[in-house]
């Protein structure tokens, strides 16, 4: 079951690589070089030349070498943000004791400040870095479930003369040696929360404070990049100014997250009027609260609305209100009506044609969307693409009714509402799945044009592109 | 619509009564169905010109207009039954057909297959018989689409055979569809192998039975797989399994793992470099479901990461479940094998079926290239409702 390794896969196209589970991707041998023949050691950019000699590694060397430190195999849960909040790289006292459980199986530790922790052996055998059982450039794991032993013992454990280290002696031969700093980020239940995938959120109001940065400095500087997207991550809500005006530009940012995720609208969509007042008083109705593509299964995570032009009149600001906090406070005063809007799911479609053809898209969703932990993950509102079929019973209806109301009512109340009248240039960018937006109505002063372009971006890729730069910025 | 007892094709309102208590109308049809429709949400789908937009089919009214108590000044059964006038007390009048009234049923509405699909569950007995299409046919013929389309929705597994053996078919059918769904990898990727010239040839080991890129919050979800070059030599075969096959087997054996396997999140992580560094990460159980009862497996041994958020004392129970999980995946009765001929694509649903690979030889001078892409549910199903209507006239309400 468990032959050696002598050969993987090539990738050697620029654009692409084996994307199987991203193991082995760009790397490769072939003959008789078995890669798990030689202990790495450390320095990663001699990894790529000295292994993989006969082939050509023009895109293995530019994949490894920056990515990669000594420290990848051990990488510690990620932060958000570059300083590090707390203990997410685990606190750094010297392990006081090691002790064997053999009862329990497993491994209790404590550290000099007091801490103490349990680990199990089939835990710690299952994670094992050595070469053998982590590959140290891909960082996947080798060894496999099926193939692990569950009731694994250790025959002895020690801490390193410093006590930085722990290791450890299995009954089948095998040694593993860990880093106490990093066994001490994993703490099981108690474990630090992942500030990227369950952030503490700062929630706002009409009188949020309303962070803005510049277009150019977010194509060029890695820590503008960042600080964007980290109040993306934390408030929902932030404006990019300064952007040329054409369009494209929605492009040039995306592409510094790393790619713009299409709809059935295109990979960009267009808002153009040419508006003139003469004709009649030209006015535009209010564009009611609402989250974009409540219709797609996959809804987008973020928007970005670019003012290319911005035409002459009076209103017609824009409008936003934090959907999360807003939810919690409905929550307090009518917790049966945000239950309702929890279960409850809404269904939504849109038809048409566009970019890619004929399209029909159809979906349905709760209001407010509780992740596994309870809290608020998603909220969705489109009372132009919700359709009128309701699939429960009929006495639920009235009240699911009256629920989606007061939501509504209180999520254009005052001190909830945020109005922005956006300039051209401004490229206003919130998280699409908890900041609600509209329009107010707006009458036209001049004869003037009014184009928006508009984009989406991924959670999986804003996020990826965080952790990326926070451990870049960190270790600079 | 079927013939109602009077042999009409249509069916007719015989008698609307209100409940103000309840705050509904009870309407008697011609069909023998009674149904309540609640005021609010009558007012709500007022199919009149000012609050519903015909051309862009959108509604105009607003739930921050609305009043949930509201309560009809007066109503009527007009033209013979075919329609409900209701006028309301800011005297605004609606009228509903009918038949559109019959289609509403709330909980016991008709259930739409694109939207809710029905899964044929299969194990052992789809070797040999996994469904085929012929590729060109689905790229000229609309019904064929439609229905290679429908396999991957209910079966979620389909060959595609007699495609051109060169790069670029993978998004001819994207874009039959619609487009990519990109990832790190982009939008379409190659898996190579090819002994350098000097060696005699090499074997590659197995790929275990897994899902792709679990690290994603949202992976991908038809993944399209072209094998352009197959390598001579022994082995290479692909293998499949049902994930939904998979969780009936193990909540009838082993529901304790079961819990386990779908109630504990574990940490998927990927941190390299393809077009730019990347550092993708997911949490969430191997079996897992949506909020509309979808099933994502997510499952790579390689990329499993250590977190476990869960209580210290459950995690070698944690683990005992997850070789469970390994025995069953493989359980000759469940497993698939299929050897890809070049020209042959495999497509499938990367989120119920885990895929792996018997190990291979690659012989000296002969190489295995395979070209692979993603397409979203969401454009797969909205496609197939486009395709419904044309070629079969199906309308959504």
């Amino acid at each position: 079951m468990t032959g050696r390794l002598v050969g993987i896969h090539l990738a050697r196209f620029a654009s692409s690589s084996p994307r199987i589970g991203g193991l082995f991707r760009g790397v490769s041998t072939a003959g008789s070089n078995s890669i798990f023949s030689k202990q790495l050691k450390s320095s990663p950019s001699e990894v790529p030349s000295s292994r993989y000699m006969n082939l050509p590694l023009i895109s293995l060397t530019k994949s490894y070498s920056s990515a990669q430190t000594t420290n990848a195999v051990f990488a510690p849960p990620s932060s958000l943000g570059v300083q590090t909040e707390g203990a997410s790289k685990g606190h750094c006292d010297a392990v006081s004791d090691v002790r064997l459980d053999d009862g329990g199986k497993q491994l209790i530790m404590s550290w000099e400040g007091g801490q103490s922790q349990t680990f199990p052996y089939v835990w710690l055998r299952d994670n094992c870095r050595c070469s053998k059982c982590f590959h140290p450039v891909a960082l996947a794991r080798l060894t496999m479930a099926h193939d692990l032993d569950v009731d694994v013992t250790v025959a002895s454990a020690d801490k390193s003369p410093e006590g930085d280290d722990v290791i450890i002696h299995w009954d089948d031969g095998h040694e593993s040696q860990f880093p106490s700093d990093w066994l001490a980020a994993y703490r099981f239940v108690d474990s630090q929360r992942d500030q990227i995938l369950n952030p503490k959120y700062k929630l706002w109001g009409a009188d949020i404070d309303l962070q803005s940065f510049e277009f150019g400095e977010l194509l060029e500087d890695d820590r503008a990049l960042h600080d964007w997207l980290a109040e993306l991550v934390i408030r929902g809500i932030a404006v990019v100014k300064n952007t040329p005006s054409e369009v494209g530009q929605l492009h040039r940012l995306g592409g510094r997250v790393a790619f713009l995720r299409s709809c059935n609208y295109g990979p960009t969509f267009q808002v153009k009027s040419k508006v003139d007042p003469s004709n009649a008083a030209y006015t535009s109705g209010p564009l009611a609260l609402h989250t974009d593509l409540a219709y797609y299964i996959r809804q987008p995570g973020i928007q970005m609305l670019h003012c290319i032009e911005q035409a002459e009149c009076t209103g017609g600001e824009n409008l936003f209100s934090d959907g999360f906090k807003v939810a919690l406070d409905l929550k307090e005063v009518d917790p049966e009506a945000f239950r309702l809007l929890t279960t409850v799911q809404f269904e939504f479609f849109d038809v048409g044609t566009d970019h890619y053809g004929k399209f029909h898209q159809y979906s349905r969703h709760p209001t407010i969307e509780l992740d596994e932990l309870k809290e608020i993950a998603s909220i969705t509102i489109s009372d132009h693409s919700r359709d009128p079929m309701l699939r429960v019973p009929p006495d639920q209806v009235q009240p699911v009714y009256r629920a989606l109301s007061k939501y509504c009512k209180m999520l254009v109340e005052p001190q909830n509402l945020l109005k922005y009248k956006m300039e051209k240039g401004d490229i206003t960018t919130f998280n699409n799945r908890r900041a609600l937006h509209g329009r107010s109505a707006f009458q036209v002063t001049k004869a003037s044009g009014r184009h928006l372009e508009g984009s989406y971006l991924e959670w999986d890729e804003v996020n990826s592109r965080l952790r990326v730069l926070a451990a870049e910025l960190q270790s600079k | 619509m079927t013939e109602t007892a009077n042999g009409e094709a249509q069916p007719r309102l015989l008698k609307v009564t209100r409940d103000d208590q309840a705050k509904w109308y009870v309407a008697d049809l011609s069909d023998y169905y009674s149904g309540k429709y609640p005021y609010v949400w009558l007012r709500d789908n007022c199919q009149c010109s000012q609050c519903y937009n015909k051309e862009c089919l959108q509604r105009e009214t607003l739930t921050a207009d609305m009043d949930p108590e509201v309560l009809p000044a007066s109503e009527s059964v007009v033209d013979d039954g075919r329609a409900l006038e209701v006028v309301w007390p800011d005297q605004h009048r609606s009228s509903y057909r009918a038949d559109w009234l019959d289609c509403q049923r709330f909980s016991e509405s008709q259930i739409d297959p694109i939207s809710h699909p029905e899964y044929q569950v299969w194990g052992a007995e789809m070797n040999g018989n996994i469904p085929t299409f012929d590729y060109a046919s689905i790229l000229s013929t609309d019904k064929v689409l439609y229905e290679w389309l429908r396999v991957l929705q209910t079966t979620g597994i389909a060959l595609v055979q007699r495609a051109p053996k060169e790069k670029g078919v993978c998004r001819q059918l994207a874009e039959r569809v619609a487009f990519f769904r990109r990832t790190i990898y982009g939008e379409e990727w190659q898996v190579e192998s090819k002994p350098n010239v000097s060696s005699l040839g090499y074997t590659s080991k197995y790929l275990v039975l897994h899902t792709d890129l679990p690290y994603y919050i949202s992976p991908p979800e038809v993944q399209l797989l072209h094998c352009i070059e197959q390598a001579k030599g022994k082995g290479g075969e692909n293998q499949f399994v049902d994930g939904w096959n998979i969780v009936r087997q193990l909540k009838a054996e082993h529901p304790e793992a079961y819990k386990l396997l779908s109630g504990v999140p574990i940490d998927y992580k990927n941190a390299a470099t393809d077009q730019y560094p990347f550092h993708m990460k997911a949490s969430r159980p191997i079996i897992d479901y949506d909020l509309r009862g979808e099933l994502c497996m997510r499952y790579n041994d390689p990329i499993r990461a250590p977190y476990m958020l869960m209580p210290v004392e459950k995690v070698t129970e944690m683990y005992k479940a997850i070789k469970l999980f390994n025995q069953v995946i493989y359980r000759p009765q469940n497993l698939v094998h299929h050897r890809l001929t070049e020209g042959e694509m495999v497509t499938f649903n990367n989120r119920r079926l885990l895929h792996g690979r018997s190990s291979f030889e690659v012989q000296a001078g002969s190489s295995r290239l395979l070209e692979g892409g993603y397409i979203d549910w969401d454009e797969v199903r909205s496609r197939t409702r486009v395709l419904r209507e044309k070629l079969y006239g199906i309308k959504r309400l």
